[in-house]
Parts: structure tokens; C-alpha cells; sequence
């Protein structure tokens, strides 16, 4: 759900949005002219794309949520020298769960969250959890049950 | 036609695969790929409501998210991580995501790969537009990108959760702990995460009632 809040976005993330805002108001022109758009031939074709062809209104919802994205982007950047001890959004940071086992996160905005590849939400729990910590300090998430994380390294990518 | 019911047959064998996850910490009556697919259509039903999604999209992704197991079997990122035996079996499936960020690009990267070639090798005989609507899909899921990709992906894991809540519910020594600890990584959604709330106080009811007899 794409609502007016601040979406936190490192360079290739904004990047990525505007060309595929952009891909979409060329998809959208086209449509408009009565023309098939290009898009629909490439060999990549977002599946998405398909069902804009169908259904204009999709199109429409999506152009607007990337126009509500843009509009509240806030461009993730290395945080200051004093702020870097700390855990901050873009921050790869490295955790012992329960005093056993290391683990690596990298702390990023909901648009860009994959958590297969280790980049979690600022909103999720854990996310939550560990913005504003510094290495050294344990963090605890209970849900139900309580996992304890020891923060060892904070890193960012300057 | 001959190959679309081919097709049909074969995808009908995610009936007989079972969830790894719950059967690695000794719970024997796993649910099927097919029940967890279709809990997950219902939660994208019910909590898509409202919102400005593609539903027809997300039902998509929910259906095709796990269509490949028909070939590749229900992978778990802890694939060849564990040992057949032994008394440390269960501590490892505990920890089973615990790596560093490069072992987790390696391993989604191997992941997707054979989860690929597992889905051509599926709809290699069905028609090509329905074959790439199927492929293209699933690469969707995979990116995790679309509004509609994230939305489905955060319910996979509270399917999940809510799968172990169940078997916890049934064996009072089944671990729900990994699940959570997942899902806490994995969920961001505001509403998704009052869900999670609900299911996290029906577990500490139950606890605390286990607990007085």
C-alpha cells in the first residue's frame, strides 16, 4: 500500500524507480497514440505490462504510486563520521544471535527489502530494532519468544 | 491441449510434496506445497482488499511462488547445510540462515537458478504465452520489487508462521522460535504486522494456559 510517507532510497533504488517511471509514461503515450507500445516486444517484458494493456486504470495507480514515491524519496547517504558508530539506514551490520551464531543484514527501505539477500526493512521488526544501536549493545526482539543480538560491526559503503 | 493437461498432471504432484521446514524438527504431519498455496490465496484475498494492487497479479504470484517443487522438491535455503544425522541436526536448522551477506546472494542466486530451469523444464509443452506469463512471474516473485511481489512474499512468510504456530499447537516440543525470528526479518507491512501480533498473542495464551496445568 502506497501511502504519503518517506521512502528511503539508496542510488540505484531511485534509479531503478524513475527509469521504470519513465519506461511506463513511454508505455502509456504510446497507448494513447493508438500505437502497440514497445515494451510489449522486448524479450523482457515485465508481465506487468500485459495487464496495462488490458486495464489502463492499473497503469494509472502504478504511475501514481511512483509519483508518490519520487515526490517523498529521501536519497540514502553515508551517515557522518559520528553518526557511522551507529546503526543507520544503508548500515551492513553484523550481528551474533544468542551469543552462538553471526549473521549479516543490511539495513535498507521497504522499496528495496529482499530478505533472501540479507537486506531488511527499516520498518520491519528487526529493522526497527536495530536502527540507532551501536556495536556492542545487545538487541532484543520478542515475538514471542526473545532473541538477543549482539552487535559487532557496523559498516557502510562510503 | 494434449500438453496443457500434461502439464495440469504434473503441477497436481505438489499435492503429495511436503513442507521440509516442519518435517526437519520431527513434526510428521507437514502440510503440502498445495495447502500452503492455498492458505496464501486467501490471505492475498483477504488482505489485498483495499488496496491498490493488481490482485490478479498477486493471486498470480502466490500460485506460481512454488510451482517449481513439482521438479527441484520443497527447497529449504538450509539445503545441504544440515547433516543427515546427528544430535546437532536440529541446533543447525535453528540457525540455518545465519550467514554472511555473500553466502546469502550465493545461495539465492543457486536457488533461482535451479528453481528456473525446474520451471522450463515444467512448461517447456505449454503454449508460449502462457509459458512466459508463467516464467516472467516467477522472476517477479523472485525479485521481490512489484508492490505486488512484496505483498506476497511478506505473506509466504506469515503463511509459514502461521504453519508452525499449528504444529506447535499439536506438539507442545515443536519449535515456533525460527519462524519467528524469520518473519521479524521479513515483514514490514503495517497491517501484516498486526497479524503477526495476533498470532503472537494466541501462542503466549496458550503458553501461559500450558503452563497452569
Amino acid at each position: 500500500m502506497i501511502t504519503e510517507t518517506t521512502y528511503y532510497l539508496t542510488k540505484e533504488g531511485l534509479e531503478r524507480i524513475k527509469k521504470e517511471q519513465e519506461r511506463l509514461l513511454e508505455f502509456k503515450k504510446a497507448k494513447i497514440r493508438g500505437e502497440v507500445p514497445s515494451a510489449l516486444y522486448s524479450e523482457e517484458t515485465n508481465p506487468e505490462y500485459l495487464a496495462f494493456q488490458e486495464d489502463l486504470s492499473l497503469l494509472e495507480v502504478r504511475l501514481s504510486e511512483y509519483a508518490v514515491i519520487l515526490k517523498n524519496s529521501k536519497l540514502i547517504t553515508p551517515p557522518s563520521t559520528k553518526e557511522r558508530k551507529q546503526v543507520c539506514l544503508g548500515a551492513k551490520v553484523t550481528i551474533l544471535v544468542d551469543g552462538k551464531d553471526i549473521d549479516e543484514f543490511e539495513v535498507v527501505g521497504t522499496l528495496e527489502a529482499n530478505p533472501s539477500l540479507g537486506k531488511i526493512s527499516n520498518e520491519s521488526p528487526v529493522g526497527k530494532a536495530l536502527l540507532g544501536r551501536m556495536a556492542g549493545e545487545k538487541v532484543s526482539v520478542s515475538s514471542p519468544t526473545e532473541t538477543v543480538f549482539t552487535i559487532q560491526k557496523i559498516q557502510y559503503r562510503l | 491441449m494434449k500438453s496443457t493437461l500434461s502439464f495440469l498432471q504434473k503441477a497436481g504432484e505438489l499435492k503429495d510434496i511436503l513442507r521440509q521446514g516442519v518435517l526437519y524438527y520431527g513434526f510428521k504431519k507437514a502440510d503440502s506445497a498445495t495447502d500452503h498455496v492455498f492458505r496464501l490465496a486467501l490471505m492475498v484475498w483477504i488482505f489485498g482488499k483495499n488496496r491498490k494492487l493488481n490482485i490478479a497479479k498477486a493471486f498470480k504470484l502466490a500460485l506460481v511462488h512454488d510451482l517449481c517443487k513439482v521438479y527441484t522438491g520443497d527447497i529449504t535455503p538450509y539445503e545441504g547445510l544440515l547433516p543427515k544425522n546427528g544430535k546437532n541436526r536440529f541446533r543447525l536448522a535453528w540457525r540455518w540462515r545465519r550467514l554472511s551477506l555473500k553466502e546469502k546472494q550465493k545461495r539465492y542466486k543457486e536457488k533461482f537458478q535451479k528453481e528456473k530451469k525446474a520451471l522450463e523444464k515444467l512448461t517447456r509443452k505449454l503454449p508460449a504465452d502462457i509459458r512466459k506469463d508463467l516464467m516472467d512471474t516467477r522472476l517477479e516473485y523472485h525479485k521481490v520489487e512489484s508492490p505486488e511481489a512484496k505483498f506476497v512474499f511478506q505473506l509466504d512468510r506469515i503463511e509459514n508462521l502461521l504453519e508452525a504456530f499449528e504444529c506447535w499447537e499439536k506438539d507442545k516440543n515443536f519449535p515456533t522460535l525460527p519462524w519467528w525470528e524469520h518473519t521479524d526479518e521479513t515483514v514490514h507491512d503495517p497491517e501484516l504486522l498486526e497479524l503477526m501480533e495476533e498470532i503472537s498473542k494466541a501462542e503466549m495464551r496458550q503458553s501461559k494456559s500450558r503452563k497452569k496445568k
